[in-house]
């Protein structure tokens, strides 16, 4: 295995130390670019020397040879103990990401992570594992990370530099020195591990600092509001929507992107299990298409200027007597809102009060983030505490989250320190502020005044492009480290490979400069040893306890039941002013795979369609369709958005995406992209907006909206959205389903020309609960990670050869300007009848005596007539040859599943690799396999237990239960292909008509199987414009 | 009708006189001779008296060969060497083998009716055949008497010839 | 000798007329053919090759790229899976019917006048399916193993083909149906190898000589060659009839036995034979065109009889493509598929509304024009409209295959098809391929049947028989 030489590590060759060290460099240096970089002044100058830095490393390696070092993988020849070649090992460790602390099992092979699974120990999400959760592994594989710390040589106005190789002993030696000056600071992200705090804090005191914890999109003021319910804890409250009836969500994205939402999807997963409850009901008001608004059973669409007043008109239908309640009923915009709005509020106000202490409201979210913030939590709040909310579904008492510690606002605080001189020595770690925080010149000033600054980050980024030093941090899967996520549930990091590169711990490095000899790891030690008194987790002595806790991964010292909810009275006054708002209302929001703008450089997540409008590889700015139409503007048109006035104003060009659902007057942008410097893949991918931020208010902003006349085309992976009243997502409201478990789906008389085959074995199937999913998109990384599923890059997905085994079609239903939207997981549906088995020429596809549709790569020939024939259209093409990616990212390669050359096709394979795995397991154990045995990559991942596999054949498994249900159905079940795969009728929690009986006839009999007859739903959508398609 | 022997070969220009000539040669009692022409001629096989071809025969049985060689070969691999559930079809669908077998039997066919009638029936191919006159092939007909035949004479026969209306007679060596 | 001679002849009845005109003698028509062969290529043949050359080597180049990098540089995807191939390899195997129903079918119903264009009608099948025959290769993922659909004995089991697939009835279709055309042109031809050889002789000409002589197999002409010779033409005709019905059918099952809406008809068997036919009569008639231009002299032998005769063909299947092309649209509303039916809808008004309205049009409306006489028997209108007609029968084949995958049975997936730079250059390339196959094809063998055509000499010139 040989080490990668990160594209940097070729560009150092111009370097002032180098010209003196290397006697060869100087015959380079007599060619024609002597020119020291530092020496040229303005930007001008750049592009030739860029040129010259590339010649120079061309001439470079030419006169070197070969510049790698190999990495010390696990040597076969003394094999370490417990690893078997060939055999998967499992390491329990833990997920960090901006605060989001999650359980982790990693799958290795031969020394390598190959996979993230979820911690089946870890309380609150078991095995179920978010997006980024899974996506973080290919990070440690990242090309561009750095592969040894490098000096930025920066010029006096920090505007220019020029990267050098450096080494920690030039480093160490540099802070020694540095440090004796004091003012040693530390920015961070939430860092919600205990002993690392301790390290910073042992640090900073000592050189007469401060740490602080930032991240742009914190949930400090939301903390902080807690006041009003005379609260003062460090924790956020877990929402207990399993235990809720009814929702009302301001904007808030709380199964998508926000605090805790694997939580609450799998708290949503119980909770709209219709078969056992009525499912909970969600409103959710908001401006843009959240994915949590597609789930609502009824949305209200608002401008963010509009939610607090849709909170006070709730508030006035509350008939409360208390003052705050008066208050809020007499605010102004209560009166502003449209009759629509009203009724929404009055049926709101009447869900929670038939709800009392059964119902959430929350307002917390980063869509949410209007001037009025604070104003919506306390009417938030209002609300919880008169409806008896507190401690029963809104839950800050038993183990809430820990782990979300950073404060917005601690910025400003540190640049006033900066620029008063306090700062000497600034650290920056695990954040980004040259690129998230949103007034940059303010920030890059004060920068100018600190006489050294050290990100720890893995790359040569925003940030780092503006600190003296790079000194890389571990990988979280390269270094130990513990958390604590929930209050009281501490889990360990585990390394799971020893590091790739010449990178070093921070807080090791911190411990080095504070001049000990401590080890971080006894660091971690001591802190779980002052954790573990006699009997922790039933271990009598701190070593078998701490093997336990590297097995389980997590120790859970929360008391995890439900003890009586602490009463608590609100205690506030209303004080907000209504000012009217004319005009375009601007929001920006994160998304779940890029949040702030982590991971931006894993090709997974930048081709991971987005949950709601299915685009890839850029950001966008989300319009209504009524503004479409109004300003004639049409998908992919270049807007630019203007923030602010005179000077200080900020624009962004950004195509255009027409949203359907979407607020009138709304424009949405998202963060995460546009960034430089973070490697090959994401940069110049999108634009980034956080310059369109207006300090800390993130929705509402004033925005003027200028057409241009350049036009980018956005890779959308699905281009139609209507159903086209066919019998697809099956849909019904809880009502008919109460009346008639089947409502909503059609069934066909069918009939076959010949017998079917037996199948005496297993007969693996799977079921799909679409009332479950959300559509959040675990399980597509989930399979990509399981199954070496290449990445194609926009070009490729804009002619439409994305390579996803399993896809989540996503379809509006009914008026699209208000449409209820549809979330289907569709994988290869193994068909007992297979179209695409028929018709392939070499028998390359056929049936297993499983009932699994297989496909033999190596016979496969290309002709694609599978493709052609196949019903869901679920088979992927090898155009090319994508399996060939850049070293090391083969190194993330499972395996366990074949990679597959140019010109075969590829699909879903039930993950047949599992099967056989387990069924080699029990042979060995001389057993049968048990039902639950086998878990499919995505049924392992998703969150809402939408995804059941199984064996058919075993009539108490849980596929076979659920076959029986009278929910399940066949997709395109009237042209016989006899799917293994089944799903279940999406049921919403409303009183109108929804079943339809699949529209435009087209079925043999006249009797039809069940009686409603509606206009279908489809037709509708059908008569409005859709977009072309995207390929 | 055997190869290598000599003969005599009257020449003539014009369909018509050939058409008589082979008729009347025919008439006096000649049985072993032939005409040659650049091109079939309506009526010669009765003129000269050759039975009909028997090629048909051949095509028959290859044809009945290949439908049953196609019938068991899709057959025994699908169903008997190799059964694999394709589609969750029977393992013997045949209905979908019949374009196989219809094919294979258009193929043997044709291909042993035509090198039969080249290799057997015309006893071709010949190297480097003797010519009597080169626009045989273009647009004269010879009449050929072979001297195998039990009335040959060569004298009379020529005679014979000039009498039919030949515009030329060769003695020929070896035809 | 022009062909305005047999225009008093205009109102007879066919069989009356001359099929040959400028009253030739057996010796002239042998003269005639044979010089063509004999002589040296004149500066129109030179030129016309010299172009088709220079196409047939792009297209080399633009094949060597797709299997070298990939079929990706094609505009095929997700959904559309098959492209630009497909769809040119249905219409040269369209073509090449014309050829077969020419010699094998007009020879059976014992239509005299198409000995003269019989030949060249043969020859076209056979180029014709050659080019074919190199999409379905190119078209796959990995053409290097194209040869695994062949049911051969193998080391895999050994492993044997899917006979269930379409695929493989096409590749015993296609490949009995060249092999079998090949035969029976060259059965067709040994004769005239004789007279070729025997001229040669006399011209004392070794090379040529020793050619022809190895390709006429030493053939003599006697009475009883020629009437096994006759009985295996007319068994290789009888042969040829069922096969030709049968190739297009079996490619119309490519499409026919999937089971995606715009392909599930069962009318597709006929509707594609009508298809080739018409399209093959439409390119005989371009060539012929073509072939009178080169060489003046087949002026006499393919008269303005035979065009008129082939235009009211290509009138009458045009007619019969109409018909089919209607059918469908009232079956996918009969059936009450709503699958069906939106797949019709699309095609004539959604995205690729273009191409169907440009298929309807080249293949129903514009050869109408041959209802009046004067048109059918205009060289130059029948040529623009034959065009045309290649044209519309290539735009069929797209509609079918592009216009049925691009949206399908679940919208989620449903795309678009651009054809690529590559998807061109394989089109208009195969054209070079096909081209420089014929022209030396005239330049090198008779281009009419000598044999055949001299015992319609004397049809309906007085005195005849």
């Amino acid at each position: 295995m040989d080490k990668p030489t990160s594209d940097n590590s070729n560009k150092y060759w111009l370097s002032l130390d180098q010209w003196r060290q290397d006697p060869q460099f100087l015959e380079l240096a007599n060619k024609e670019f002597q020119s020291s970089p530092l020496s040229e002044e303005s930007q001008n100058g750049w592009g030739r020397r860029d040129f010259l830095k590339l010649m120079g490393a061309s001439l470079a390696l030419g006169s070197f040879g070969c510049t790698r070092k190999p990495v010390n993988i696990v040597p076969y020849v003394n094999r370490p103990q417990g690893l078997v070649p060939g055999v998967s090992n499992f390491y329990a460790s833990t997920f960090h990401m901006a605060g989001e602390v999650l359980g982790l099992v990693v799958r290795t092979r031969e020394g390598r992570p190959i996979k993230n699974e979820g911690n089946e120990f870890f309380p609150a999400v078991g095995e179920a594992l978010s997006v980024r959760g899974q996506a973080q592994l290919l990070s440690v594989y990242d090309p561009d990370r750095l592969a040894a710390p490098i000096q930025n040589l920066l010029n006096e106005k920090r505007s220019n530099r020029d990267t050098i190789a450096s080494s920690w002993e030039i480093i160490d030696e540099e802070m020694t020195t540095q440090l004796k000056k004091g003012g040693a600071f530390v920015l961070s992200g939430a860092n919600p591990s205990e002993t690392s705090r301790k390290v910073i804090s042992d640090f900073v005191s000592k050189f007469g600092g401060e740490h602080f914890q930032w991240s742009p999109l914190s949930y400090e003021r939301f903390r902080k509001s807690f006041s009003a319910l005379g609260s003062d804890r460090k924790t956020l409250p877990r929402f207990r929507i399993s235990k809720a009836n009814f929702i009302l969500s301001i904007a808030t994205d709380f199964l998508g992107v926000e605090y805790g939402s694997l939580q609450n999807s799998v708290e949503w997963g119980e909770a709209r299990d219709v078969s056992k409850r009525e499912p909970v009901k969600l409103m959710q008001a908001e401006s843009l298409m959240s994915l949590t608004g597609t789930n609502a059973d009824s949305r209200v669409q608002l401008k963010p200027s509009e939610y607090l007043s849709f909170l006070c008109a709730v508030i006035s239908k509350m008939n409360s007597s208390s003052s705050y309640a008066k208050q809020a009923s007499n605010y102004a915009g209560v009166k502003a809102l449209s009759s629509g709005v009203l009724e929404m509020a009055e049926t709101a106000a009447k869900e929670l009060k038939e709800n009392v202490g059964k119902s959430i409201v929350m307002g917390f979210g980063l869509q949410a983030k209007t001037a009025d913030y604070d104003e919506i939590q306390k009417a938030v709040h209002f609300l919880n505490a008169q409806l008896d909310n507190d401690g029963t579904t809104i839950d800050y008492s038993q183990a809430p989250f820990a782990s979300f510690l950073a404060d917005e606002s601690s910025m400003e605080t540190l640049i006033e320190k900066m620029n008063a001189g306090a700062v000497k020595t600034l650290i920056i770690h695990e954040s980004n502020p040259a690129y998230t925080y949103s007034d940059q010149n303010k920030f890059r000033k004060a920068l100018t005044k600190v006489s050294k600054v050290i990100y720890t980050g893995d790359r040569n980024d925003e940030t780092g492009r503006v600190s003296h030093f790079v000194a890389p941090d571990d990988h979280a899967l390269e270094k130990w480290n513990e958390y604590e996520s929930l209050e009281g549930v501490y889990s360990i990091g585990q390394p799971t490979l020893s590091p790739l590169y010449k990178t070093r711990a921070f807080e090791q490095s911190l411990l080095k400069w504070l001049g000990t000899e401590d080890q971080w790891f006894d660091k971690i030690k001591e802190t779980w040893k002052s954790r573990f008194t006699s009997n922790t987790m039933g271990f009598s002595s701190f070593d078998e306890f701490w093997v336990g806790l590297l097995q389980k991964g997590v120790m859970d010292l929360s008391k995890f039941k439900d003890s009586e909810k602490p009463r608590r009275a609100f205690a506030g006054n209303f004080n907000a002013e209504f000012k009217k708002s004319s005009g375009d209302e601007l929001v920006v929001y994160q998304t779940a795979a890029f949040g702030e703008g982590n991971l931006t450089n894993v090709s997974w997540l930048q081709e991971l369609p987005d949950p709601v409008t299915k685009i890839v590889w850029d950001n966008y700015a989300s319009v209504s369709m009524g503004y479409a139409e109004k300003h004639s503007i049409t998908e992919g048109d270049v807007i630019e958005l203007k923030v602010g006035e005179g000077k200080n104003s900020e624009t962004v060009k950004l195509p255009v995406h027409v949203q359907p659902g979407q607020e009138e007057n709304t424009i949405g942008v998202a963060v995460g992209f546009g960034r430089y410097g973070a490697g090959k893949v994401c940069d110049d991918v999108g634009k980034n907006v956080y310059p369109l931020v207006n300090g800390t208010t993130y929705s509402g902003i004033a925005v003027s909206v200028d057409k241009t006349i350049e036009k980018i085309v956005l890779a959308n992976c699905q281009g139609h959205y209507s159903m086209e009243g066919r019998q697809i997502v099956a849909e019904a409201s809880y009502s008919e389903f109460k009346k008639k478990e089947s409502a909503g789906i059609h069934k066909h008389k069918i009939f076959s020309l010949w017998s079917k085959h037996k199948y005496t074995k297993e007969k693996w199937a799977m079921s799909v609960d679409l009332s479950k999913c959300t559509g959040c998109s675990a399980c597509v990384v989930a399979c990509q990670s399981e199954n070496n599923i290449p990445v194609v890059g926009k070009k490729h997905v804009l002619n439409g050869r994305e390579m996803h085994w399993i896809r989540i079609d996503r379809y509006y239903s009914g008026d699209p300007k208000a449409p209820r939207v549809l979330h289907q997981p569709v994988m290869c549906q193994h068909c007992d009848n297979a179209p695409c088995e028929t018709v392939c020429p070499v028998l390359a596809t056929v049936h297993s005596d499983e009932g699994t549709n297989d496909m033999v790569y190596n016979r496969c020939v290309g002709t694609r007539y599978c493709a052609n024939n196949c019903p869901y259209k679920v088979r992927r093409f090898n155009w090319f040859n994508y399996s060939k990616v850049e070293s090391p990212l083969n190194m993330a390669l499972n395996p366990e599943v074949t990679v597959r050359s140019r010109g075969v096709m590829e699909k879903c394979t039930f993950c047949i690799h599992k099967i056989r795995g387990e069924r080699s397991d029990a042979n060995i154990e001389k057993r049968k396999l048990k039902d639950g045995d086998v878990k499919t990559a995505c049924q392992m991942t998703c969150p809402t237990k939408a995804i059941v596999f199984g064996d058919m054949n075993n009539k108490d498994s849980a596929v076979s239960k659920k076959f029986e249900e009278q929910r399940t159905y066949e997709l395109l079940e009237e042209i016989n292909v006899v799917p293994s795969v089944r799903y279940m009728t999406k049921i919403w929690n409303t009183d109108e008509q929804i079943a339809v009986s699949h529209g435009g006839g087209g079925h043999g009999e006249e009797k039809h199987g069940d009686g409603e007859h509606h206009e279908p739903s489809g037709h509708k959508a059908k008569e409005h414009p859709v977009e072309g398609e995207a390929h | 009708m055997s190869n290598n022997k000599g003969g005599v070969m009257g020449i003539f220009t014009d369909e018509h006189t050939i058409l008589t000539a082979a008729e009347k040669t025919r008439l006096k009692g000649f049985k072993d001779f032939d005409a040659i022409t650049p091109y079939p001629i309506h009526g010669m096989e009765e003129a000269v008296g050759v039975k009909r071809s028997w090629i048909p025969w051949v095509t028959l049985i290859a044809g009945a060969a290949g439908c049953l060689f196609g019938l068991w070969f899709t057959w025994w691999t699908s169903a008997v060497s190799w059964p694999i559930n394709v589609g969750g079809k029977p393992m013997w669908s045949l209905p979908a083998f019949i374009p196989i077998i219809f094919e294979l039997t258009i193929l043997f066919a044709a291909l042993a009716s035509v090198k039969v009638m080249i290799f057997v029936a015309l006893g071709l191919p010949k190297v480097d055949p003797p010519v009597v006159d080169l626009d045989l092939t273009s647009h004269k007909f010879g009449l050929f008497v072979s001297e195998r035949d039990g009335m040959y004479n060569a004298r009379e026969v020529q005679a014979w010839m000039q009498e039919l209306g030949a515009e030329a007679v060769h003695e020929v060596g070896e035809y | 000798m022009s062909n305005d001679d047999n225009s008093h002849n205009k109102n007879k009845p066919l069989n009356e007329k001359p099929l040959i005109a400028g009253n030739k003698t057996v010796k002239d028509v042998t003269d005639d053919i044979s010089s063509l062969v004999e002589r040296v290529p004149g500066l129109k043949w030179l030129m016309m090759i010299g172009g088709a050359k220079a196409l047939l080597l792009f297209y080399l180049c633009v094949l060597t790229a797709i299997i070298g990098i990939g079929m990706g540089l094609m505009g095929v995807n997700h959904p559309v899976g098959w492209g630009t191939d497909i769809v040119t390899f249905v219409f040269w195997v369209g073509i090449g019917h014309a050829g077969t129903l020419i010699s094998a079918v007009l020879y059976l119903f014992r239509q005299k006048w198409r000995t003269s264009i019989a030949r060249s009608a043969e020859a076209m099948t056979v180029f014709a399916v050659a080019t074919a025959g190199i999409f379905p290769i190119i078209h796959t993922g990995r053409p290097w193993l194209a040869f695994w659909l062949f049911p051969y004995p193998n080391q895999r089991g050994p492993l044997w083909v899917n006979f269930r697939s379409p695929l493989i009835w096409d590749v015993f279709a296609i490949s009995t149906y060249a092999t079998v055309s090949i035969v029976f042109w060259y059965v067709g031809m040994v004769p005239d190898f004789a007279t070729l050889r025997d001229r040669a002789k006399r011209d004392s000409k070794k090379i040529s000589n020793a050619i022809f002589g190895a390709l006429s197999l030493g053939w003599r002409g006697s009475t009883r060659d020629w009437s096994h010779y006759e009985m295996t033409y007319l068994i290789l005709a009888a042969l040829s009839t069922p096969l030709v019905l049968s190739v297009h059918s079996i490619v119309s099952f490519d499409f026919a036995v999937a089971q995606l809406p715009g392909w599930h008809t069962t009318i597709f068997p006929p509707y594609f034979v009508a298809g080739a036919i018409f399209s093959g009569f439409a390119m005989v008639v371009t060539l012929m065109t073509l072939i009178r231009i080169a060489v003046p002299v087949f002026k006499d032998y393919i008269t303005l009889d035979h065009m008129e005769l082939m235009n009211k063909i290509i009138m009458t299947t045009g007619m019969l493509v109409g018909y089919a092309y209607a059918s469908e649209f009232f079956i996918a509303w009969y059936s009450g598929s709503q699958y069906e039916g939106y797949a019709f809808i699309n095609r004539a008004f959604g995205p690729y509304w273009w191409s169907y309205w440009t298929m309807v049009s080249c293949n129903v409306l514009i050869p109408q024009i041959f209802w009046i006489k004067k048109m059918r028997r205009c060289i130059p209108v029948m040529f623009v409209v034959s065009i045309f007609v290649n044209i519309g029968m290539w735009f069929e084949r797209y509609v079918i295959t592009v216009t049925s995958l691009h949206r399908d049975f679940l919208p989620a997936n449903w795309g678009l098809f651009d054809m690529t730079f590559y998807d061109f250059g394989a089109l208009v390339g195969s054209f070079g391929m096909f081209f420089t196959l014929f022209l030396l094809y005239i330049q090198a063998i008779p281009a009419v049947s000598i044999a055949e055509v001299k015992p319609v000499l004397n049809t309906g010139k007085e005195g005849g028989h």
